[in-house]
């Protein structure tokens, strides 16, 4: 074989491999780690954000086999035209999370049409939308980002220590008057994912999402808490500082966000230029767990002493959220103390005077089932807590990773909006 | 389909334009902030032409004299736009997902996600001028 032979076929066969990522992705896109579980589960998290780049990577592979078989055109025609038939297949296949965009979007907006009435989108003022995405979508913001507005972050600021832990946030907040801008200095505590013994702030608790509303005039402080060093999970989260690691369980970090929350309303909202009357609690997977303890639960009889009197909750925003605590995760399981479950139990703490609730959920997610969010929408609203579901078809656990995906756009489009219309609710 | 020698004209020029505004506005797509008539053009402008690019390279094969000199420069060139293709799309991924990251600097984030955009449509303006401008030679082209 000469030289030119071999590394045509070497390309061939590179093409052919990336075709049958094409394979897997579309396979994860329908059905997530859910079926296969295992590495699938981790996998999953990736493929949604990336499938609208894995189609231009099919169709180009598949143009790059057909110039490379070009001869085969005359000789073996079927296989020639199978090579463009498959490869057209799997870049449509991998094309239907972008396709179901405009499903998410009509979705949504009935969503937003019922919690917030049929003319929510009259309500905010026009000065406002002007520091708003002006549209759920732009293919173009797709590939070059969402442009950035100019944010101080500061990192590693410490507000706990003691249990032999210590516990830091980040503070990403405007660098221009935050009451010039739609957020108007309203707090948000961002608590991140890791299944309650992993995970830290920073990376992996979507840094894009934090700096984009402190562009938009919100403080939002990503802050860490006690994680559980005995519980072992297959999908845990990398960059786990070993600082925050304890013999702990969730009634602790429930803890440790409400001495966050004491330590805010006395010092960091003041040094900050945070506004105490309007305060979100935001979180990914764990963390939207406990965000949603915090923010249905700040005002039940069982958690009144544990956060601060004096901020007011104006929403909660869980993306992919388990309702309820795993019971052998708290101190004592269901059976034998049924109120101490039902104080982590999002459900039972919910009431008509709860905050709005914003909540992200994928349909192909493995770790949070898509039925199970349904339902908690379904029981949230049945006690009276106003409740939108942003829901992605095709989308896995964590798939707001890239603010500038189909999936990012269109959730961070409605996010902004959320956080303006909670806020002037009185 | 019959493909005439006037068709890979006008794609050569669409296609040509279409890169070069590109260029433009995805420099003004920084400066300009999100805005719903310019997104949407773009939008639309971006789809148009990587279809035409692709178009190209895949007439090529078709009508390019790959014995002649131009011909052969030309092939290998289609061959080089797929490669960038790939390279870019690999560069996007990697770009969009780190700009999540702390462990990169924002230079080397926006440098991968501004390199895996600008070098396709440098690259694309370039190869359609390149057969626009060997469309006359006979030797080059093969139309019936």
């Amino acid at each position: 074989m000469n030289k030119h032979r071999i590394i045509k076929v070497i390309l061939a066969f590179l093409c052919f491999v990336v075709l049958v990522v094409g394979v897997v992705w579309a396979f994860m896109l329908f059905f997530g780690g859910r079926v296969l579980k295992g590495i699938t589960i981790v996998i999953e998290q990736y493929v949604a954000q990336s499938s609208v780049l894995i189609v231009g990577l099919c169709i180009a592979v598949t143009i790059l086999l057909l110039k490379l078989l070009a001869s085969r055109k005359i000789n073996h025609p079927k296989q020639y035209y199978a090579i463009i038939i498959i490869g057209l297949t799997i870049s449509g296949l991998n094309a239907a999370s972008l396709l179901a965009t405009p499903y998410t979007i009509i979705n949504t907006n009935q969503e937003f049409d019922t919690a917030f009435d049929l003319d929510w989108e009259n309500s905010i003022p026009s000065n406002i939308y002007k520091y708003f995405l002006p549209s759920p979508y732009f293919f173009s913001s797709h590939f070059l980002s969402i442009p950035e507005r100019e944010i101080i972050v500061e990192k590693d600021v410490l507000f706990y220590t003691g249990e032999n832990i210590t516990l830091y946030f980040d503070v990403y907040r405007s660098k221009m008057d935050a009451s010039q801008l739609p957020g108007n200095g309203s707090i948000i505590i961002n608590l991140h994912p890791g299944a309650w013994m992993s995970g830290g702030k920073g990376t992996w608790n979507m840094i894009s999402t934090s700096k984009y509303l402190a562009g938009q005039g919100y403080v939002v402080f990503d802050i860490e808490y006690g994680l559980i060093d005995w519980f072992e999970y297959a999908a845990e989260a990398p960059d786990t500082p070993e600082y925050v690691m304890g013999n702990f369980t969730i009634e602790d970090q429930i803890r440790h966000i409400g001495i966050f929350t004491n330590r805010c309303a006395s010092e960091f909202a003041a040094t900050y230029g945070g506004n105490l009357d309007c305060v979100y609690f935001m979180g990914r997977s764990a963390g939207a767990h406990l965000g949603g303890v915090a923010g249905l639960g700040y005002n039940n009889d069982f958690h009144n002493t544990t956060f601060s009197p004096n901020i007011t909750v104006k929403g909660v925003i869980p993306l992919y959220p388990p309702s309820a605590a795993p019971e052998f995760l708290l101190k004592e399981n269901k059976t034998t103390n049924p109120d101490l479950y039902n104080a982590y139990d999002l459900v039972h703490l919910a009431d008509p005077q709860d905050p709005p609730v914003l909540i992200f959920q994928g349909t192909s997610d493995g770790q949070v089932w898509i039925e199970r969010v349904i339902a908690l929408e379904a029981n949230l609203e049945s006690k009276g807590v106003k409740c939108c579901l942003v829901k992605f078809p095709f989308a896995g656990h964590a798939n707001d990773f890239v603010l500038s995906s189909n999936i990012g756009q269109v959730w961070s489009y409605y996010l902004e909006r959320f956080l303006y219309l909670t806020q002037h609710i009185s | 389909m019959k493909i005439s020698k006037k068709m890979i004209k006008y794609l050569c020029i669409i296609s040509f334009g279409a890169n070069i505004a590109l260029i433009l506005m995805g420099i003004f797509h920084y400066f300009i902030g999100l805005n719903i008539v310019f997104g949407t053009s773009f939008s639309i402008l971006i789809v148009l032409s990587w279809f035409l690019n692709i178009i190209l390279i895949v007439y090529n094969d078709y009508k390019i004299v790959k014995s002649s000199l131009m011909g052969k420069k030309i092939h290998h060139l289609g061959y080089g736009f797929v490669g960038v293709n790939i390279i870019d799309i690999i560069l996007l991924v990697a770009g969009l997902f780190l700009l999540n990251a702390n462990w990169f600097s924002p230079i080397l984030q926006y440098s991968l996600i501004i390199f895996g955009f600008f070098s396709f449509f440098i690259y694309g303006s370039i190869f359609s001028y390149l057969n626009l401008k060997s469309l006359d030679k006979r030797e080059v082209w093969q139309f019936e």
